[in-house]
């Protein structure tokens, strides 16, 4: 019996002296940074801003919708400085809610215009396109264009994401207002009937293209990289090139000052920061992405911006759309 | 001798400040409750009626059938599993009635992963078959969706069933299964007729503890793809920026949490408290030739609930002690590394427990010992957090911070709040029928000896309570400990605790680096694991 007391007693004890403890010393120069891009890809830009800078970055990860919805309510308290995002549409929804901050400076506006919005500045890009697996598909049969995709001879051979991913609702957004919403719906309606597996995220889709799983698989670039360095199988097809071809899209990561942030300026230095080639650099080296800085070029093996064509729609768009984008994939079949 | 009383209640109206304690309790968890019911109906009509017509039917039915073939699976294998430790003479049985219990400590979301890398698509059985068979897919051995989650939540919610049960077969009277074999019932009868009804409360407590726990459950089927309430609010919550349709079908949900635990209330039936003065253990029933398949169905459980979880574990993070790139991010980082991590998960956790523990108190003692409408309200109220999703709490303390606590708001106390509506019923739940299984006799005893209510309590309840109090606060440190999608939507940025360091490298398919947090998750979920043996322990020398 007093042993068992005394245990408890050391717990409780123990209890009352962690809370106790204030969860974050005091520090001078601090930046609280939402981030929804995984850790691994954020964190060596933030251990080199923290290098440079001497300010000390506190990151939180998470989904990105769910960040932004936090970010929402958190409005009348605001808790972060920086969001970082993988989404123009995630970004733009909360700049034109006034939940980010405008803020220009002469490091963002080397940026191009059309890869930047209120309140939020693109970072680094990305292309929707299909990969495949080398073992399933001839190169003489490989699609070209997203719309082939809909070719009854794909039936059940294709992998995708469904609407709860980001990156997929933002090219349906962009495939309306490149094409309207007539095609579009047709194209969805076309996946569906193929029999497309709509798993949880790009990187199941790449992993079961890789494994052989699927013979196609519709990603961001940067994924079909990804998948090339674990020593699979697989090819790139940039959609959409040809002549009269809508070009392949391109949707960005960027980030934004919160408004009312504890840390005006740390995260106006940081902001500053990531539009600047060193931080542009890393992007591009660990995940493969395109930097948005003209004149830093891609990692060795990915194509650089400017070497292929990429649908004219401003990404302004993705904010707008969203909504109508959910609908009308919903309503066409898309999970 | 009669040695079963009627645990009839006092018939007397509770203490005032017994009922604004439990009130207050009651009411601060089912703040999330209203926080949710006011988003529902601020949805417009086109989001009713667009979720009825095309989500409700479906996800009705698959999460129906999740929470009811986990419960009964669960049930009936927690059952077998305590009457086997506890009733026979099974070789080893010191040893296996403490194993049986260990599965609790490993995350049903962790053994997803396990199996999953295991049988899943492509998994390691699937790829080492088609080696030897020199094919490249055989989609027949795959374990996924329905199945697979009915597998593994019943694999790790069994423990729920087995400790409950396990501490009432241990609690009874030989005399009483002396009395019905001496009236001529056979080894069957005296099952079905006493021991069975003895086990009731247990099984019904425990049985509610795993189906909600199916109900809520996010982890274990958004990794094996099946499409349950949960995952399609958390489908909502995160892709979809008007929230109301989460609100309503957690609404939904909050409905079917209410009638589960309406069902559990019929089901527990008439309370039976025993006297203790002339307490004897029942007799082992022998196996007989029944001896090694019997072990062999015992062995053969914790090797798929246990061993093999365990194994994979230990494998991998010894596969991340000897990988460079690992050993930097999981052991060495000077950031978010596993020791941080493991100091806040104790104090979330150790915080959580003792308030809920505390707290849960007065709920049980008003609702046995005064029972009314009331009483009944405050307890069916304090229920509902275990039935809701970890997210829409979160959800719901996020609002309700930023509206009126702004000063409590990105500090730690919300991870522990969060913890604590979630997990208050399962200290509620113990509590609950523990206080039932106290005689009222004695008391009244005390009452008629002169003592006030609150030095009754102190001196005769207390004492007796005291290891369910333990077991209780065990229960929520192991619960909090393991807590996910509250904490991850919760946490102060830089607080990252053990499960949040398990699920960044888990979600991103990186085994090597989720392993060796969960490893310590499991490994520091054994020190509560001891408190419910200690409390077994004292149950037999009494």
């Amino acid at each position: 019996m007093l042993t068992r007391r005394k245990w408890l007693g050391i717990w409780v004890a123990g209890a009352v002296f962690l809370t106790g403890i204030p969860s974050a010393p005091a520090q001078t120069q601090e930046l609280i940074v939402y981030s929804g891009r995984k850790e691994p890809l954020v964190q060596p830009v933030l251990d080199l801003f923290q290098k440079q800078t001497g300010i000390r970055v506190v990151l939180k990860t998470g989904d990105g919708s769910a960040l932004a919805n936090q970010l929402s309510e958190e409005q009348n308290n605001p808790q972060a400085d920086v969001f970082i995002a993988t989404d123009a549409g995630v970004l733009g929804r909360l700049g034109n809610s006034g939940v980010l901050q405008p803020y220009t400076s002469s490091a963002v506006q080397k940026i191009p215009a059309r890869y930047r919005g209120t309140g939020w500045v693109g970072v680094t890009g990305r292309a929707r396109v299909i990969m495949y697996n080398k073992n399933l598909v001839k190169e003489n049969e490989l699609p070209t264009s997203l719309f082939d995709l809909t070719d009854p001879k794909w039936k059940g051979k294709i992998a995708a994401a469904g609407t709860a991913n980001e990156s997929m609702l933002g090219q349906v957004s962009e495939m309306r207002t490149a094409l309207g919403d007539e095609k579009t719906r047709d194209f969805i309606k076309g996946l569906v009937a193929n029999q497309t597996t709509f798993l949880k995220g790009h990187t199941d889709v790449r992993k079961a293209v890789g494994r052989g799983e699927f013979p196609l698989g519709l990603v961001n670039h940067y994924y079909y990289h990804l998948q090339l360095a674990e020593n699979s199988p697989v090819g790139v097809i940039y959609p959409d090139q040809g002549a009269g071809g809508i070009g392949t899209m391109i949707n960005v990561s960027g980030a934004g000052i919160v408004k009312g942030a504890r840390h005006q300026a740390a995260a106006q230095q940081f902001i500053d920061f990531l539009t600047t080639a060193p931080a542009q650099q890393i992007f591009a080296k660990t995940n493969y992405e395109f930097p948005l800085l003209p004149g830093v070029a891609a990692q060795s093996d990915v194509r650089s911006l400017g070497e292929f064509k990429v649908t004219q729609v401003p990404l302004s768009v993705l904010a707008r759309e969203v909504d109508a984008s959910l609908k009308l994939a919903n309503t066409a079949g898309m999970p | 001798m009669r040695n079963i009383v009627e645990a009839r209640p006092i018939p007397r109206t509770a203490p005032l400040p017994l009922r604004l304690a439990a009130g207050g309790v009651a009411a601060l968890l089912g703040l999330p409750l209203v926080y949710l019911l006011v988003r529902s109906l601020e949805a417009d009509q086109a989001t009713w009626s667009s979720l009825f017509a095309t989500q409700l039917a479906p996800l009705l039915i698959t999460t129906f059938s999740l929470a009811v073939t986990v419960t009964t699976l669960a049930v009936a294998l927690g059952v077998g599993l305590a009457f086997l430790v506890e009733r026979t003479d099974l070789p080893g049985r010191g040893l296996w009635r403490v194993l049986c219990a260990m599965p609790l400590v490993i995350p049903p979301y962790v053994g997803a992963f396990c199996y999953l890398t295991l049988l899943g698509p492509q998994g390691l059985l699937e790829q080492w078959l088609a080696t030897q068979l020199g094919v490249a897919a055989i989609p027949q051995v795959r374990l996924i969706g329905f199945p697979a989650a009915v597998l593994v939540l019943v694999l790790f919610t069994y423990p729920f069933v087995y400790l409950l049960v396990g501490a009432q077969l241990r609690g009874t009277d030989r005399s009483l299964i002396e009395a019905a074999r001496a009236c001529g019932q056979g080894a069957w009868q005296t099952f079905w007729r006493v021991t069975l009804p003895l086990m009731r409360p247990a099984i019904g407590a425990g049985g509610l503890l795993v189906g909600l726990y199916a109900l809520a459950d996010f982890g274990v089927v958004s990794l094996l793809r099946v499409e349950t309430f949960t995952a399609a609010i958390y489908t909502q919550l995160t892709t979809r920026y008007d929230r109301s349709g989460a609100a309503v079908l957690s609404a939904v949900l909050i409905l079917i949490a209410f009638m589960v635990l309406w069902a559990e209330q019929r089901l527990q039936g008439r309370r039976v408290a025993q006297l203790r003065s002339a307490w004897r253990p029942s007799l082992p029933v022998p196996l007989g030739v029944w001896r090694l398949p019997a072990l062999g169905a015992v062995v053969g459980v914790l090797g798929l609930s246990l061993f093999l979880p365990m194994g994979l574990l230990i494998a991998w993070t010894i596969e991340s002690l000897t990988d460079e790139s690992a050993m930097a991010a999981v052991w060495t980082a000077s950031y978010n590394n596993i020791w941080s991590g493991l100091f806040n998960s104790l104090g979330v956790a150790m915080a959580a427990a003792t308030i809920a523990a505390i707290a849960a108190l007065p709920v049980a003692l008003w609702s046995v010992r005064y029972p009314g409408v009331g009483a009944n309200f405050a307890y069916r109220i304090s229920q509902l957090g275990y039935a809701l999703p970890g997210l829409v709490v979160a959800l719901s303390l996020v609002f309700l911070g930023n509206r009126y606590l702004g000063w409590l708001y990105g500090t730690v106390a919300m991870v522990v709040i969060a913890c604590i509506v979630r997990f208050l019923p399962e200290a509620l739940q113990g509590l609950r029928s523990a206080l039932a299984q106290i005689s009222p006799s004695l008391e009244e005893a005390s009452r008629s000896l002169g003592h006030r209510p609150f030095s009754t309590w102190c001196r005769v309840v207390f004492p007796l309570l005291w290891p369910s109090l333990l077991a209780a606060w065990s229960l929520v440190f192991l619960s909090s400990l393991r807590e996910l999608p509250a904490t991850l939507l919760l946490r102060p940025a830089g607080f990252d605790t053990l499960s949040v360091r398990i699920w960044i490298p888990a979600s991103e398919s990186i085994y090597s680096h989720a392993a060796p947090a969960a490893l310590l998750l499991v490994l520091t979920s054994l020190v509560p694991l001891s408190f419910l043996f200690v409390r077994a322990r004292a149950g037999e020398g009494r």
